[in-house]
């Protein structure tokens, strides 16, 4: 101010142009204002459009990811390349001694390698980590748990390891030879086919929600061999 | 007025701080949402490319499976009648460097290239799928050792290094049947048989085919009655058995027409003369079988096959057949009762009872050989006794012949066992 006062004075030393400069000051600061809460509130529709697809995008990420990764490895169920001499027989096993297989786990056994085991923890080509793989959801997150991959085991017990978070609901169905829906408890020699449906939801800045859905059909090739 | 314009000369950077300020945020926004939508499209299309990679590879698997199951003409064959030698596939064919590789391709590895158009002469040659969108696959056929199980593979390949690979495990089955060790072979004890009183007909163990198979093993003369062991060897040597039928009816070139096949080493002993191999095999070709009959059923017309379509056939329990002509395999698990006129290209198998019935004359010809093998539902020794018995014989005729046996075995389906991916995103 003093400064301007200054510069000022020096080219109109007559007159005092303080009244002046205050109104024009305040009505440029009100017209800056409304300018600047005008554009805030473009950028801020603008950041919430983005902010929503942002997270409906990584919602669909999220989804995508585990929809492939579960598809894949559930579509080998029953791989038996050889003669199985240990482990568990390849095709979907019951997740423990009550629950054969629900609308949110499912065990996939498989000889992927074609060792002739499924319970190996380190044998030629991927080995057997992969043989013997359980999906779960619980709390909002999908997990994956392969007991025979190190990876898996902390202090001798087998930890699962979250797929993706972020999710409302996986829902797994099965459906036998003639499409029919299978109801709890699932005969798991009568399945052919799973349906997995997965919906994501993802929160950006608090209010912003993406929510997908995507849903596969996996149908257990090796379960209708003679289909080929 | 001068003061005025003056005063707004001194705020006029500020509205290009605004503006610049607005154009930064603005731009940076833009360029955040263009980026985030790049990589969107980005992940959608390395995921649209994978999955046309894995269905480039099933392509590829399927168009494989169609050659095996002798659905394709070899590249640049003159007719596709699957009779011609040059034109048949078998899973063995198929994964057979040389016989599944075109003459003038150097590939390390059989690829079917006799029937597939590979772009190239060597282990880099693609087939191509779909040009116009950079689809191709590749396919290799390999044997595993120690196992007469087969590995299909299929890799599908899409733009921008999209690689994807599946595999078959098949199961070749027509290891089941081994060489046969003679024309006609008895596996049991005491057996019992003749070719008949009549001296019109013929029983042959040289291969009487115009060409043989390109196995050895089964291009070879076979006796003409095959045992085990001295003592069942001495039973049908004598009169009552094949020893007292006409001995002009036998073409044979060994010193006699019945001779122990543990020690002629013409070809393989029949399951291993052993009963729980025996049961294993009727369970395998049951499952492969074109028609299997059960107790009281009767043959339906056609069945039997005919030699450019040559079936698998298994009878559980007796089975009469009248005088038709058949081919392929014909496996009874009871008394198997032929009438004249009765003529096969291929092989029969009478196994359980191990009894063949021959009734009546007429002249009828079978081109291949009988198996048959006596034993109980639990035995684990060859215990019954096999009786390939003739009732005058007439021009019934039977004649060794590896052409009508290959012609047979060559039509036997593969089956799959296993479907595998490899997890190249791992």
């Amino acid at each position: 101010m003093v400064g301007i006062r200054g510069r000022k004075s020096r080219k109109s030393p007559k007159r005092t142009a303080a009244g002046f400069s205050l109104i024009e000051f305040l009505v440029s600061i009100a017209v800056l204002l409304i300018m600047i809460g005008t554009a805030l509130r473009l950028l801020d529709q603008g950041q919430a459009t983005f902010m929503a697809q942002n997270a409906e995008a990584i919602a669909q990420a999220r989804a995508r990811k585990a929809i492939n990764l579960m598809t894949a490895e559930i579509s080998l169920a029953g791989s038996t390349p050889v003669t199985i001499t240990s482990g568990a027989h390849p095709g979907l096993q019951p997740i423990s001694d009550s629950v054969t297989a629900s609308g949110t786990s499912i065990r996939v056994v498989a000889d992927r390698d074609a060792s002739g085991t499924t319970d190996g923890t380190a044998t030629g080509g991927d080995g057997d980590i992969n043989d013997d793989v359980t999906y779960s959801f619980s709390g909002g997150t999908i997990y994956r748990t392969a007991p025979n991959d190190p990876a898996y085991r902390s202090g001798g017990i087998v930890v699962p390891q979250p797929v993706i978070d972020g999710v409302s609901s996986l829902t797994i169905s099965y459906f036998d030879a003639n499409g029919n829906q299978l109801s709890a408890p699932i005969n798991l020699s009568a399945v052919r086919r799973v349906r997995l449906a997965i919906v994501t939801s993802v929160n950006q800045l608090g209010s912003q929600r993406g929510t997908v859905t995507v849903e596969a059909n996996v149908v257990l090739r090796n379960l209708q061999l003679n289909r080929y | 007025m001068n003061n005025r314009i003056g005063c707004l000369r001194q705020e006029r950077g500020m509205a290009l701080v605004i503006v610049m300020f607005a154009l930064v945020v603005m731009t940076i926004m833009g360029l955040s949402i263009a980026y985030t939508a790049g990589l969107e499209v980005r992940s959608s299309k390395n995921e649209l490319l994978a999955n046309q990679a894995y269905y480039a590879a099933e392509a590829g698997l399927q168009e494989a499976l169609n050659v095996i199951r002798g659905h394709r003409c070899p590249i640049g064959a003159s007719s596709c009648d699957p009779v011609l030698e040059s034109n048949k596939i078998s899973l063995g064919i198929a994964s057979n460097l040389s016989t599944s590789n075109a003459p003038t391709d150097t590939a390390t590895v059989p690829r079917l290239s006799r029937w597939l158009s590979y772009n190239a002469p060597d282990d880099t040659g693609v087939v191509t799928l779909d040009a116009t969108n950079g689809l191709y696959y590749k396919v290799q056929v390999e044997t595993i050792p120690g196992s007469a199980d087969v590995e299909l593979t299929s890799t599908g390949y899409a733009p921008l290094g999209a690689k994807r690979t599946l595999r078959l495990r098949l199961v070749n089955n027509s290891t089941l049947i081994t060489p046969l060790p003679a024309v006609i072979t008895l596996l049991g004890t005491n057996p019992s048989g003749t070719t008949g009183s009549s001296n019109a007909h013929t029983t042959s163990g040289i291969d009487s085919a115009a060409t043989p198979s390109s196995n050895p093993n089964w291009a070879q003369e076979k006796p003409i009655i095959g045992a085990v062991g001295t003592a069942n060897v001495n039973i049908l040597r004598s009169s009552s058995n094949f020893g007292g039928d006409k001995p002009g009816t036998f073409v044979t070139n060994f010193p006699d027409p019945v001779m122990d096949i543990a020690t002629t080493n013409t070809g393989v002993i029949p399951f291993n003369n052993d009963p729980a191999q025996a049961r294993a095999f009727i369970t395998a070709i049951s499952g492969i079988a074109n028609t299997v009959l059960n107790p009281g059923d009767s043959l339906p017309s056609g069945a039997l096959g005919t030699y450019s379509n040559p079936t698998i056939v298994v009878a559980n329990g007796d089975l009469t057949i009248g005088p038709i002509r058949g081919a392929g395999i014909l496996v009874v698990t009871g008394t198997l009762t032929l009438h004249g006129n009765f003529s096969y290209d291929g092989l029969i198998f009478v196994l359980g009872e191990g009894h063949v019935v021959r009734n009546g004359g007429g002249n009828g010809t079978v081109n291949g050989g009988f198996v048959l093998a006596a034993f109980g539902n639990t035995s684990t020794t060859m215990d019954g006794s096999p009786d390939f018995h003739t009732n005058g014989g007439g021009g019934s005729n039977v004649y060794y012949n590896s052409a009508s046996i290959q012609n047979a075995l060559n039509r036997i389906p593969f089956s799959v066992k296993a479907f595998r991916t490899d997890f190249t995103w791992q």
